[in-house]
C-alpha cells in the first residue's frame, strides 16, 4: 500500500515536472531572449521568419529555428528600445490599463451586485433571466461581436474604449462566477441580519461583500488577465492606432525589429504576474469555492 | 504553524505590492521621461527644405603667362659666333644688334664666287660668238648648196656643229645662273657684315649659341618675344567647367610671380590640353599688366551661374553608397508623446553641383537633413535642432 501510494506519487510528479517544463519554456526562451541583442535574434529565428532567406537558400540554409537560451551576449538594448526609443509601447501600456482597470472595477461593482441578487433574492423570472446570462456567457465571443459592433455604432462609441469598456463591464462571466459563490453562503446569515434589522444594502456591504472577497477577488483577476489580454475587441473597435492597447502591440512590430517582441512580451507578461502572485490564494480558492475556472 | 503561513503570505504580498508599486512607478517615470532620455540619446540633425534656383561653378586654376608672339632668328651657314650683344632677358628695341656672326671667311669666299661669275660670264659671251660664227658658216653652206655648189654631206656637218654649239652656250647660261644665286646668297650673308638685329621691339627669351661656338641651322640664333602683342595665361581647368566658359568671358586674374597683381583677363581660346587630353582643356587668357614679362605663375577665378534648377540641396545632405546617392528626408509623424521626427531614405540622382549645393533631378518633398552629430541610417527617429 504504501510502496503503491509511493509510486504513484513518483509517477504525479514526473508527469507534473514533465508539463511544467512544457508550460515554462516557451515563458524561459521570452524572458531570456529579450537579453540577446538583435542580430544574435535575427541568426536564431531567421531561417524560419525570414521569407526571403527560406527561399533563395533553400540548399544550404538551416530551416529550423534555435531556441537559445543563454544569450551569447547579455544585453539591454531591446528593453531600451522598447521603453525609450520607441514611445509607441508605452503609450499602448497606458491604453492597456485605461481599458482594463474600468472594466475590472465596473465589472466587479455590477456583477456582485447582480450575483448577490440571483443568490440571494427571490424575485419572479429569476431564473429565467440567469438562464439567458448563461446563455450569454456561453455563446462565443465572435458570436456577440456584429451586434455589439452595431451597437457601439449606433451609440457613436465606435474608435473609443468606451466600446471596449461597457461590454466589458457588463459582462456575464463575473455575474455566473460570483452567483456560484454567493450561494454558498448560508443563508442563515442574511435571516440573522434581517432580525437585527438590517436593510438591503447593509445585508449586501456588511455580509455578502466580506464573506465573498476571495470570490471577488479571483472574478477581478480573471476579469483583469481577460481583458489585458484581449485581442479581437480593440481590433475590431478601434481603428485609431494611438488607441490600440499593448496586446496588439505585438501585431505591429515589424521584420526588422523581431529582437523587441521579446522584450515586449516579457513586460507585457509583468502586470499579469504579479497580479497572479499577489493573489494567488484568492484566485484558487475562489475558483475552487466556485466550481469554475476561466 | 498557521499564524506562520498567514505571516509568510502577508510578507509575500508585501513583497509582490511593492514590486508591483515599482513597475507602475517605472512605468509612468518612463512615460514622463523617454522624452527626455531620448533627446540625449537620438542622433540631432540639421535640415533644409530644398531651394530652387541656379547652382555658381567657380573655376579656379593655376597657369603661366605666355607671351603671344615669338619671333625667331636663324643663321643661314654654319658660322662661328663672334660676338653676344645681348643677355637672355633682356630688352631690345627694333633694329639692335642682338648677335654679330664671323663672316671674314665667308666674305673670301663671295669674292671667289663674284669672280667665277665674271669668269662664266666671259665664258657665256665667247659661246655666243661661236655660235655666231656656226650660225654664219650654215647660212653660206646653206646657200650654197641650194646652187647646187656644195654636197649634202658638208651641210649637214654645219648643221650639227651648230646645234653642238647652241647646246654649250645654253650650258654656261645655266652654270651662270646658278653662280649667280649662289653669289646671291653670299652677298646676304655678309651684307651686315653677320650682324643680326632685333626685328621689333621686344625681349630676348632664348639665345642658342655662345661667343665662340659654331651655328647651325636646327636652333635658332635667339628668340625674340614681340611685346607688343601682349601675353596670355594659359591655365588647365576639368573638362566639365568647360561648359561653363566661352571665348570673350571675363575672368579675374591674379599673378603670384608679381606679388598678387590683380588683373583682369579675357578668355582668347580653349585648346586641348596636351598633357591630359580629354580630361582637361587650356584656356588662354589674353592679359596685360604692366612688368610681365613671360613665365609668370598666375591664377584665374571666375563664377558663373548655371540655368536654374528645381531643387537645390547642400552638398552635404547628399550621401552615396554602392547603389547611388540619396538624401534623408525628415518625416513627422504624431506619436503618443508629441510629434516624432523620422528620418526616410530617399533615392536621388544628382544632375549637377557645386561648391556648396547638388541639383536633384528628382523633387524632394519636406525637408531634408543637411548635418547629423550621429551617423544616420533610413528609418532612424532624431531631434530637429535649429540651424546655426
Amino acid at each position: 500500500m504504501n510502496r503503491n501510494h509511493r509510486i504513484k506519487n513518483i509517477l504525479h510528479i514526473t508527469v507534473l515536472l514533465v508539463l511544467a517544463v512544457i508550460f515554462i519554456f516557451p515563458l524561459a526562451v521570452t524572458v531570456t531572449n529579450s537579453f540577446m541583442s538583435e542580430q544574435e535574434i535575427a541568426d536564431n529565428y531567421d531561417p524560419v521568419t525570414d521569407k526571403n532567406l527560406s527561399s533563395y537558400n533553400d540548399n544550404t540554409a538551416n530551416h529550423f529555428a534555435r531556441f537559445q537560451l543563454i544569450p551569447d551576449v547579455v544585453v539591454l538594448k531591446q528593453y531600451y528600445n522598447v521603453l525609450i526609443k520607441k514611445t509607441q509601447f508605452l503609450f499602448m501600456f497606458w491604453n492597456s490599463v485605461l481599458i482594463t482597470f474600468p472594466i475590472v472595477i465596473g465589472q466587479t461593482i455590477v456583477a456582485t451586485l447582480a450575483a448577490y441578487a440571483f443568490a440571494k433574492l427571490k424575485f419572479r423570472g429569476r431564473n429565467f433571466l440567469f438562464f439567458l446570462y448563461i446563455i450569454v456567457m456561453l455563446m462565443p465571443f465572435q458570436v456577440t461581436l456584429v451586434p455589439n459592433y452595431l451597437m457601439a455604432g449606433q451609440l457613436g462609441l465606435l474608435n473609443s474604449h468606451w466600446s471596449i469598456i461597457f461590454p466589458g463591464i457588463f459582462s456575464t462571466f463575473g455575474v455566473f462566477l460570483l452567483k456560484q459563490y454567493m450561494e454558498q453562503i448560508p443563508d442563515s446569515y442574511i435571516e440573522a441580519a434581517r432580525v437585527d434589522g438590517a436593510n438591503q444594502l447593509q445585508i449586501f456591504l456588511k455580509i455578502i461583500v466580506p464573506m465573498s472577497r476571495s470570490g471577488i477577488a479571483a472574478m477581478a483577476i480573471l476579469v483583469f488577465i481577460d481583458n489585458w489580454n484581449m485581442v479581437e475587441q480593440p481590433l475590431i473597435f478601434l481603428q485609431d492606432a494611438a488607441k490600440q492597447p499593448l496586446s496588439l502591440y505585438l501585431s505591429r512590430i515589424i521584420d526588422g525589429e523581431k529582437g523587441l517582441a521579446f522584450a515586449a512580451s516579457t513586460l507585457y507578461m509583468l502586470p499579469v504576474l504579479l497580479n497572479f502572485l499577489y493573489a494567488e490564494k484568492y484566485l484558487l480558492e475562489g475558483i475552487r469555492l466556485s466550481g469554475i475556472k476561466g | 504553524m498557521q499564524n506562520q503561513a498567514i505571516a509568510d503570505d502577508a510578507q509575500r504580498k508585501k513583497v509582490i505590492g511593492r514590486l508591483s508599486l515599482l513597475f507602475l512607478l517605472a512605468m509612468i517615470g518612463l512615460t514622463f521621461f523617454s522624452n527626455t532620455i531620448n533627446n540625449f540619446a537620438l542622433p540631432r540633425v540639421q535640415t533644409v527644405r530644398p531651394t530652387n534656383g541656379a547652382l555658381i561653378k567657380e573655376i579656379f586654376g593655376e597657369g603661366t603667362v605666355e607671351v603671344k608672339s615669338t619671333r625667331e632668328e636663324y643663321a643661314d651657314a654654319n658660322l662661328r659666333v663672334k660676338e653676344v650683344m645681348v643677355e637672355q632677358g633682356d630688352r631690345v628695341s627694333k633694329g639692335q644688334p642682338i648677335i654679330i656672326l664671323d663672316v671674314n671667311e665667308l666674305k673670301s669666299n663671295y669674292q671667289d664666287e663674284q669672280a667665277r661669275y665674271r669668269q662664266l660670264q666671259l665664258s657665256l659671251a665667247e659661246a655666243r660668238e661661236e655660235q655666231a660664227q656656226k650660225q654664219r658658216d650654215y647660212d653660206n653652206l646653206k646657200y650654197l648648196f641650194d646652187n647646187k655648189a656644195e654636197t649634202a654631206v658638208n651641210l649637214q656637218n654645219a648643221e650639227k656643229n651648230l646645234a653642238d654649239e647652241k647646246r654649250n652656250c645654253e650650258d654656261v647660261q645655266l652654270n651662270l645662273e646658278i653662280q649667280a644665286r649662289k653669289v646671291d646668297t653670299l652677298a646676304k650673308q655678309v651684307a651686315n657684315n653677320g650682324v643680326y638685329t632685333a626685328s621689333v621691339d621686344g625681349m630676348i627669351t632664348e639665345l642658342n649659341f655662345a661667343e665662340g661656338s659654331i651655328t647651325n641651322n636646327s636652333l635658332p640664333l635667339f628668340k625674340l618675344a614681340d611685346l607688343r602683342q601682349g601675353f596670355r595665361l594659359i591655365v588647365p581647368i576639368d573638362n566639365d567647367l568647360v561648359d561653363y566658359v566661352k571665348p570673350g568671358d571675363t575672368v579675374s586674374v591674379n599673378i603670384l610671380s608679381l606679388g598678387d597683381k590683380k588683373t583682369e583677363g579675357k578668355i582668347d581660346k580653349i585648346v586641348e590640353n596636351s598633357q591630359h587630353n580629354g580630361d582637361e582643356k587650356d584656356l588662354w587668357i589674353d592679359v596685360s599688366l604692366e612688368g610681365l614679362t613671360g613665365g609668370e605663375k598666375g591664377e584665374i577665378y571666375l563664377s558663373k551661374k548655371t540655368k536654374p534648377y528645381a531643387t537645390l540641396v547642400p552638398n552635404s545632405a547628399v550621401y552615396n553608397d554602392s547603389s547611388g546617392s540619396y538624401v534623408f528626408v525628415l518625416e513627422s509623424r504624431k506619436g503618443p508623446l508629441g510629434t516624432e521626427n523620422y528620418l526616410q531614405k530617399v533615392e536621388v540622382n544628382v544632375e549637377d553641383s557645386d561648391n556648396v549645393k547638388s541639383a536633384l533631378t528628382d523633387m524632394v518633398m519636406g525637408e531634408v537633413v543637411m548635418q547629423s552629430n550621429k551617423p544616420v541610417e533610413d528609418g532612424d527617429r532624431v531631434l530637429e535642432e535649429a540651424a546655426n
